[in-house]
């Protein structure tokens, strides 16, 4: 199928340009300049914290004092009511300013009722747009005939015409959709958990599911409702899979991997996965990128989704949540292997967090230079406690060794200074008495001599 | 605002004809034409040009009213007789001084139709908008000259299609003489006994043909347009105003005739005026432009040129009027001085009863029940009759 530009997209912005102009007509009129002339006096005053100097007082909080400037431009429409001059402009500007100057006030009202509402949310989500939309909606209806703006044919798009009408309304549905999608995916989630059983873990990415579901049909219905239809959305994917074959391979290759990775339940919100050698959380599976908490040191991590489709990922809650973990110690030759096995075995059985089953046990793993050494595997329920159960573990260890008396060999190093050429006295120690250093061979300057630590 | 040739920007909000269609692509057709006549003023008038904005007849108050207030308002205004009366009532509007030389210009009939109660002109008329019969040519070879002759050619299998209301039906008022009935119940005089029974006779009329098939009765403009586009309806009462929509769908297909008479007369059609009234916000000079081009459009050159280019209005002008009557269809043709007068009392009862809303609903309420229900013609007759006479 081929399909030209023209079909494509075709836009003619001259009748917007046209209508803007022709607003400039209002500025031939003695009333509506007197009007906008004293809205900016009014500003500028308040700009440079004139008007609030006056009032300056601390009985009346900062929130209050900000609404002197919209209440004069009220006031003022007033008295240009009284002496029969045009007053919707000064009454416009004025409830347009209380209006945004009134979001921080019923913030504190909102939070003093409820210290938990979310109202920085409540107010980027849906007050200020809706306060946006309604401000311009009422601006063109003062400037003109909002129908007549709204059905200005502005760009044809897949051979149907796009009024300005149109592509506001579908902005507006468009972020509508957006913002409130959350709520029906989570309601669907709930009950899919009520009805299905399924189990709160798997209920968030299911949320997730349903969330981009709503998305999907709340975009092509915005689409069939602006007039594109059939014909157009196969446009449309002919469009996109050149698109796909060049520009946008990755973005799509990862919103893919992240719709893949939800139905294959492995990383979804809550999963634990070994990223590098951290254990890490998984908080939100996005449309590009995951986002990862790891518990080292609490640094998120952003990680493409098609990394975790192509590339392995160790994870702790795949099917499940317990991990084993393992503390090595080392203790002197002299103590009886069997005792020491035991103690281990019961030091990790006695922490709180060491899982029963699967069992403790301990091995004797090496017959080191110093020490025979131990390995005590227990498991923990939560693999992000592994690390802290671990260490634990050691200060019991090194507690109930110390009270038993069994010693941790470790290699010890001691620093001297020689001379030189040596003394005969010095060059007998170091040879460990009695041994003769060669003519012409020069001893290091330092020596090490390793010691058990009992002799120490 | 100047532009760099000099000219000036004039704000004209419009009123649309196309009231009754609530769709997406409401003003598509007015959008048309509207833009054709800024592009044929700008060759005239360079000095002058026009920005239209088209508003719903409904909303054209209140949205003038916050644009006034504002000083944004309009430099012009267009709507019809009724409207730009009241809007000069609400104070949206500035009366307007015709010099007698201008007033010369313009039928006298149509200059009363503007006029308030002190004398003064709400609007100066422009062209006025007639009530015809649209048809459609490969159905039907001729209109029906009467009322007779529309019931046999219904028996026929052609479709016949009106609207409910009393503005749309009015036409058919004439054909009986039940137009007496009415003017004297809204004037509060006593209906005689004669001009009851023909009020009588029009519903019965309305009633029998409501019961035929191929009479269908539908309850708006846009509605019945539809159906008759779309091949559903053979003929139907229709709008001057609205003819090209029909013309753009039907082509050289579409006929157009004068409404159908009675045995005792003729048919009484609606007319409606377009009115170019002044907005009260202009400045000196959009005033002084606003002016002169009122002055332009009743000029015999102007009313001829746009009454002949669109075929949509009748010329105000009563010279222009002779010139164009033979050369538009036989349904604008017909039209004159003397017809003008003839339908005047139709306009006066159709924009009394416009006024009042209530009255209006009232009526309409009245005319549904004796065209889909079971109300009978005697008492349909006696209770619009108190209703008009209550006024309310």
């Amino acid at each position: 199928m081929t399909l030209s530009m023209s079909y494509l997209i075709t836009i003619n912005p001259g009748a917007i340009f046209n209508e803007l102009l022709s607003w400039l007509a209002y500025l031939n009129r003695g009333t509506v300049l007197l009007q906008l002339f004293l809205v900016g006096i009014v500003m500028v005053a308040e700009q440079r914290g004139a008007l609030r100097r006056r009032v300056e007082h601390r009985l009346v909080p900062e929130y209050i004092r900000v609404l002197i400037g919209p209440l004069l431009l009220l006031i003022s429409s007033g008295l240009f009511l009284l002496v029969g001059l045009p007053w919707g402009l000064l009454r416009y500007f004025g409830l347009l300013w209380l209006g945004w100057m009134s979001f921080t006030p019923l913030k504190t009202l909102i939070l003093s009722i409820n210290k938990k509402f979310p109202v920085d949310e409540l107010e980027s989500t849906f007050l200020r747009p809706v306060y946006i939309i309604v401000a311009i909606m009422s601006f063109i209806r003062l400037m003109g005939s909002t129908e007549n703006l709204s059905q200005t044919p502005i760009a044809i798009l897949f051979g149907v015409e796009l009024t300005l009408g149109r592509i506001y309304l579908a902005i507006i549905a468009v972020y509508v959709i957006m913002t409130l999608s959350s709520r029906p995916a989570t309601f669907l989630a709930w009950l899919s958990g009520v009805l299905f059983g399924v189990r709160p873990r798997n209920r968030r990415g299911l949320e997730l599911l349903f969330r981009y579901s709503v998305i999907i049909i709340g975009i092509i219905g915005v689409a069939y409702f602006i007039g594109i239809d059939g014909t157009a959305f196969i446009a449309i994917a002919g469009g996109l899979s050149v698109g796909i074959g060049f520009g946008i391979k990755e973005i799509i290759s990862n919103f893919i991997s992240s719709i893949w990775l939800l139905f294959e339940g492995s990383v979804r919100p809550g999963e634990i996965l070994m990223i590098n050698g951290d254990p890490c959380t998984v908080r939100k599976l996005g449309l590009r990128a995951t986002q990862l908490r790891r518990g080292r040191d609490g640094a998120e991590l952003l990680i493409p989704n098609q990394i975790f489709f192509t590339q392995e990922a160790t994870s702790f809650t795949a099917t499940e949540t317990s991990r084993r973990d393992s503390v090595v110690v080392g203790a002197a030759y002299e103590h009886d292997p069997d005792i020491i096995v035991e103690l281990l075995k019961t030091i990790a059985k006695e922490h709180k967090k060491v899982l029963e089953y699967p069992p403790v046990n301990a091995f004797v793993i090496d017959f080191a230079d110093s020490s025979i050494n131990y390995k005590v595997l227990f498991w923990v329920s939560n693999p992000l406690e592994a690390f802290e159960v671990g260490s634990d573990i050691r200060r019991t260890i090194w507690k109930q060794f110390e009270k038993k008396g069994i010693t941790i060999p470790f290699p010890q190093r001691q620093v001297y200074p020689m001379e030189w050429p040596p003394s005969l006295q010095q060059s007998l120690h170091s040879t460990g008495g009695g041994g003769v250093v060669p003519q012409g061979i020069q001893p290091e300057l330092t020596g090490s001599d390793e010691k058990p630590h009992g002799e120490a | 605002m100047t532009d760099n040739q000099g000219s000036i920007v004039l704000k004209v909000a419009q009123a649309s004809n196309e009231n009754e269609q609530h769709s997406n692509d409401r003003f598509k057709t007015e959008r048309k034409i509207t833009r054709n006549f800024q592009q044929q003023l700008k060759e005239m008038q360079p000095g002058i040009k026009l920005h239209p904005s088209i508003y719903p007849e409904e909303s054209l108050e209140k949205a003038l009213k916050v644009q006034t207030n504002s000083g944004l308002g309009p430099d012009l205004v267009i709507a019809d007789s009724n409207q730009a009366l009241s809007l000069l009532a609400l104070g949206l509007t500035d009366p307007i001084k015709l010099t007698e030389e201008r007033q010369n210009l313009i039928n006298p009939a149509a200059l009363e139709r503007v006029k308030t109660a002190n004398g003064s002109l709400a609007g100066q008329p422009v062209s006025q908008y007639l009530q015809l019969a649209c048809f459609d040519k490969r159905k039907l070879k001729k209109a029906p000259e009467t009322l007779k002759a529309l019931s046999e050619a219904s028996g026929t299998g052609k479709v016949f299609g009106m609207v409910t209301n009393l503005q749309d039906l009015y036409w058919s008022l004439g054909s009986f003489g039940a137009g007496e009935a009415l003017t004297a119940s809204l004037t509060g005089q006593k209906v005689t006994v004669a001009a009851h029974e023909r009020l009588i006779q029009w519903m019965r009329w309305l009633k029998a043909s409501s019961y035929q098939q191929n009479i269908v009765f539908l309850r708006n403009q846009a509605a019945l347009r539809k159906a008759f586009m779309e091949g559903d309806m053979q003929w139907i009462s229709c709008w001057s105003s609205q003819l090209p929509q029909l013309r753009e769908k039907l082509k050289d297909h579409l006929g157009i005739a004068p409404l159908p008479s009675g045995d005792f007369g003729r048919a009484t059609p609606i007319t409606r005026l377009q009115v170019w009234a002044l907005g009260k916000n202009s400045s000196r000079r959009q005033r002084a432009e606003s002016l002169n081009l009122l002055d332009f459009m009743v000029q015999p050159w102007a009313q001829k040129t746009y009454a002949l280019k669109y075929r949509t209005g009748f010329p105000v002008n009563p010279a222009a009027a002779m010139i164009v009557s033979k050369q538009l269809p036989p349904g604008f043709s017909k039209f004159s001085e003397e017809e003008n007068k003839r339908v005047s009392r139709g306009d006066a009862i159709v924009s009394a009863i416009d006024a009042k809303p209530r009255l209006k609903k009232g009526i309409q309420s009245t005319l549904n029940e004796l065209i889909f229900d079971g109300l009978s013609p005697e008492k349909a007759a006696t209770e619009l009759e108190t209703q008009m006479k209550a006024k309310r």
